[in-house]
């Protein structure tokens, strides 16, 4: 063991010093991350408690004195707020529900079975994903009209869950995946129908999965802009559109009232986003990972 | 009387065939183990008659009713899975209870049964809890349990006790042997582990590359093995084989080992007919060769101790004998050391001897 | 693995027609309209290539296919680079990791309409609360509604911010994938931590960065409701992107075939940059190192 080297001490003074700077900078760069993420909404959301001439005052006052005015206004004054939160909760739901329902379906099926049909098919749930929604408005636009579902929920719904059912349909089939087979077959043992099998025994432990899709539709159903720009008018006008109308007005816009409804839009689903985040987070991989 | 009829079971995956042609019966009441390697098929078989797994050729019948189409609920089959698979949401008496449900049986009929069962198996106390919160041996009782509600007209074990410690797994085995007598529910039960066939079964089917090599008693597979895989797949250790070349001289018949070793054996022997001029494979248990001589083994064999791996009372030694190695369990007294000289005996009717090209048994 | 029986097809018709009747024929429709001259309300009159020719000879056309170009790849490579940057900050340990993420993730549940209207509010020339910080640094007039480059500056910025929780969460989930032992390994070799990052970090995080890669593209490439809450393509149509233009065409001035030509041209163009990537990745997995 001679020619082993010896061991030096380093400069621990010096190394105490890096390690110091280099939790500085850490922390420092976590809270330009925060400022960077949390900043605008909290603007938006503290604005809407500010009186009207605060709202725009330079440099913005941290510490104020809130104000309900605005909220107050929302309710009385902007009386077509609402009804457009009430058409947003009920698209969402809707769409939520129907992508849920559907992929739970097909993801067991993809999951469980083997086929020439469902292997190409894979290729094409993904495929599908790739074209840009805007491209199906245009024949699409023609047909609602004609079926006379312009302007309703149903068109929302039946969009927003399309286009979230393909990847609904791999990330149920990754959680789906696994959950060991032996349980099935216990289940058709048992006497099970596939879709007792499916309800009774697949469902209750793939919870995570139909949670994180949930998840991703109901988000993107509730702030969608594009769908609902080209085929809702008036019945079926949803939140984000009516503030982006609001938000246009050539003069006269009431920024303390809209920032207040902006607050009502947002705060529900960023709640929802942050409480939910593990299911979120595993959604994502699972989506991910199987392409 | 016959329960299950299995007649000309094939199982193919798209071209590749993993069951050839396999017919057998099971009896009423019997215990009937299918042991082989991996991969021997023996999984497959079950799951066939279980309803998990596609007849490709062939016909199952039960009680003379062919019932390949039906689904496993219709089969009445019960079935103790590998992984247990036991529903990981559900307490154990939801578990155990999931069939009756699905049939319908009224809760308080259903609550009956369950405790019924949990009764036998002793986990009535742990009829709340989640699988997750069991050890491996209550898992393993939980899913027997739920195979036994059923009242099935056929047991359906999957290598159960694999997934268990040595120790475990020999209270396991007990368990299972005595619920079978009390029960006797046909059963058929598939491991890779002979020991298990030997101690469970009434009968054993051993299995090699999806054909039967062997179907008997316990007692036919181990002292009358039809042929090489088999007289090398039951028992512990593996049965001695080497290559001898036999030879009649001056009355006496000798057995000349490949590496020029000699056995005799005592007059008056009875060699059953010998093919490829007396070039056969010969085969003798460990458990048969001994270093002292007894009545009856008047054979001898002598070579140079070369390995000895000690067993508490008894202990494997690993004797060279002109080329070919032997592997004898003697007595342990001290009496052996590496590198000694050695004489072992035998009785010649413990000598088995298989044919070297077909590997097949010869008498 | 069983075979397909008639209730797994039955339990694979609602997924399977919603994409059918709602995407599949659709596209395909789409390029039987990209062959016709049609708008609102009259009979389709097949014209070949024509519309695609009006397109392709569009100065509007190759003004919103280079902005689309210039601000997808700035979304995509900015966007990945912070968030690469953020997974290996957050890898290093993050205290009260639940409240980080949430906050992380904060901008994903917001509309993009709501994105929009907050940073134009903030960036707005001489009232908003950015704007006038960086006026008052000395950058002169933050005046983007009539500076091209600068409003879409800004719609790469909104579409950033939107992004990157999206970006951020797959490149971190990448690189929490990569065992433990590697890292003890490389300390026990001698690795410092800059070098544990360089050649055991990234290298390792590569087949997340592609497939974020290829998800960020593709929707980068849709990108619609910054550019058209912001600017809404102007001034003088110089900041349209091609779903702008696209839904200009077809909604504005109700050329549904020059529209549904862009469409396709679109579709086209998406598929490309996806299969560049799939190739990319599938050359990967062929050498065997993901």
């Amino acid at each position: 063991m001679t020619d082993a080297a010896s061991i030096v001490l380093p400069n621990m003074a010096a190394r105490r010093v890096a390690g110091t700077v280099r939790a500085i900078v850490r922390t420092l760069l976590f809270v330009l991350i925060i400022v960077w993420s949390a900043f605008p909404i909290l603007y938006v959301v503290l604005s809407s408690f500010k009186q009207q001439k605060e709202i725009f005052k330079y440099p913005p006052d941290i510490i104020f004195t809130p104000t309900f005015e605005h909220y107050m206004a929302l309710a009385t004054k902007w009386t077509g707020f609402f009804p457009t939160m009430a058409n947003s909760l009920i698209v969402a739901v809707g769409a939520t529900l129907l992508a849920c329902a559907a992929s739970i379906l097909s993801g067991f099926v993809y999951s469980r079975y083997a086929n020439r049909f469902l292997a190409g098919s894979v290729l094409y749930l993904i495929a599908i994903r790739l074209l840009p929604p805007i491209v199906v408005t245009l024949p699409l636009f023609p047909v609602v009209d004609a079926l006379k579902l312009s302007d309703t929920h149903i068109v929302l719904i039946v969009l927003y869950a399309t286009f979230w059912v393909s990847l609904c349909t791999m990330i149920m089939k990754t959680f789906i995946d696994k959950i060991p087979r032996t349980l099935d077959e216990a289940a058709v043992v048992d006497g099970a129908t596939t879709m007792q099998t499916l309800f009774r025994v697949i469902m209750p432990l793939a919870l995570q999965g139909v949670a994180a899709c949930a998840i991703f539709v109901f988000v993107f159903s509730w702030n969608e802009y594009l769908f609902a720009l080209i085929f809702t008018t008036q019945h079926a006008k949803t939140a984000p559109l009516i503030i982006s109308e609001v938000m246009d007005a050539v003069s006269g816009t009431n920024w303390g009232v809209l920032f207040a409804g902006v607050t009502v839009q947002l705060l529900p689903v960023t709640l929802l986003v942050m409480l939910a985040q593990r299911f979120l987070i595993a959604g994502l991989t699972a989506g991910s990972v199987k392409g | 009387m016959v329960a299950i009829n299995i007649d000309r079971f094939v199982k193919r995956y798209g071209a590749l065939e993993v069951v050839h042609d396999i017919s057998f019966d099971i009896e009423e009441g019997e215990f009937l183990v299918l042991v082989g390697p991996s991969g021997c098929g023996k999984s497959t078989i079950l799951r066939m008659v279980a309803g998990l797994e596609e007849i490709s050729g062939g016909e199952l019948r039960m009680q003379g009713v062919r019932v390949n189409e039906l689904s496993p609920k219709e089969r009445q089959v019960a079935m103790v899975f590998q992984d247990y698979a036991l529903y990981p949401h559900m307490s154990v008496e939801q578990n155990i209870g999931f069939s009756l449900e699905l049939a319908r049986v009224p809760k308080a009929e259903r609550e009956a049964q369950v405790k019924r069962v949990a009764d036998i198996l002793q986990i009535g106390h742990l009829l709340e809890r989640r699988p997750r919160e069991l050890s491996g041996g209550q898992r393993q009782r939980v899913a027997i349990g739920r195979a036994m509600v059923r009242k099935p007209q056929l047991f359906l074990f999957d290598e159960p006790l694999s997934n268990l410690d040595a120790k475990l797994r020999a209270e396991m085995r007990g368990q299972i042997k005595r619920l079978h007598q009390t029960l006797k529910t046909t059963s058929m039960y598939v491991t890779h582990d002979q020991l298990e066939a030997m101690t469970l079964a009434d009968r054993i089917i051993c299995l090699f590359d999806g054909h039967i090599a062997q179907m008997g008693t316990p007692h036919d597979l181990f002292d009358r093995p039809a042929n090489v895989f088999v007289a090398e797949f039951i028992g512990s250790p593996t049965m001695n084989i080497v290559p001898i070349t036999a030879s009649k001289a001056e009355g006496r018949t000798v057995l000349t080992l490949a590496g020029g070793g000699e056995v005799s054996l005592p007059d008056g022997t009875a060699l059953p007919s010998l093919t490829n001029d007396g070039n056969v494979l010969a085969g003798i248990r460990p458990e048969h060769l001994s270093d002292t001589p007894t009545p009856g083994a008047t054979a001898r064999i002598e070579g140079v101790i070369d390995m000895l791996e000690p067993l508490g009372s008894d202990i494997l030694v690993t004797m060279q004998v002109g080329g070919a190695t032997l592997t004898a369990r003697c007595t342990d007294k001290g009496q052996f050391q590496a590198g000694q000289n050695l004489t072992l005996h035998f009785d010649p009717a413990r000598l088995h001897l298989f044919d070297s090209k077909t590997q097949m048994r010869l008498g | 693995m069983r075979r397909l029986n008639p209730a797994a097809i039955l339990m694979l018709v609602p997924t399977h027609l919603l994409l059918l009747v709602v995407i599949a024929l659709p596209s395909i429709y789409v390029f039987w309209l990209s062959l016709n001259e049609s708008t609102y309300g009259s009979d389709l009159t097949f014209v070949g290539l024509d519309n695609y020719v009006t397109v392709l000879t569009s100065s509007y056309f190759w003004r919103a296919a280079l902005n689309t170009l210039i601000v997808v790849n700035a979304v995509v490579y900015i966007e990945l680079l912070i968030a690469i940057g953020m997974a290996a900050l957050f890898l290093g340990g993050v205290r009260y990791p639940k409240i980080m993420f949430a906050i992380v993730l904060m901008p994903y549940a917001i509309s993009e309409v709501v994105g929009v209207l907050v940073w134009k509010i903030m960036l707005n020339s001489g009232s908003g609360v950015l704007a006038r910080t960086i006026e008052s640094l000395g950058f002169g007039m933050f005046n983007w509604s009539v500076s091209p480059p600068l409003a879409l500056s800004v719609v790469t910025l909104i579409s950033i911010w939107h992004h990157l929780p999206f970006t951020f969460l797959l490149i971190y989930a990448g690189m929490l994938a990569i065992p433990k032992s590697l890292y003890e390994a490389a300390r026990i070799d001698g690795a410092t931590p800059w070098q544990e990052f360089w050649r055991i970090t990234l290298p390792l995080t590569i087949p997340a960065i592609l497939i974020s890669l290829i998800f960020r593209f593709v929707f980068a490439f849709r990108l619609f409701s910054e550019v058209w809450l912001l600017t809404a393509g102007g001034p003088a149509r110089l900041t349209e992107v091609l779903a702008v233009y696209l839904y200009q065409s077809g909604f504005k001035y109700g050329e549904f075939g020059t529209a549904s030509a862009t469409g396709w041209l679109m579709v086209i163009g998406s598929l490309g940059v996806a299969s560049i990537y799939l190739w990319a990745m599938h050359r990967r997995m062929l050498k065997g190192n993901d």
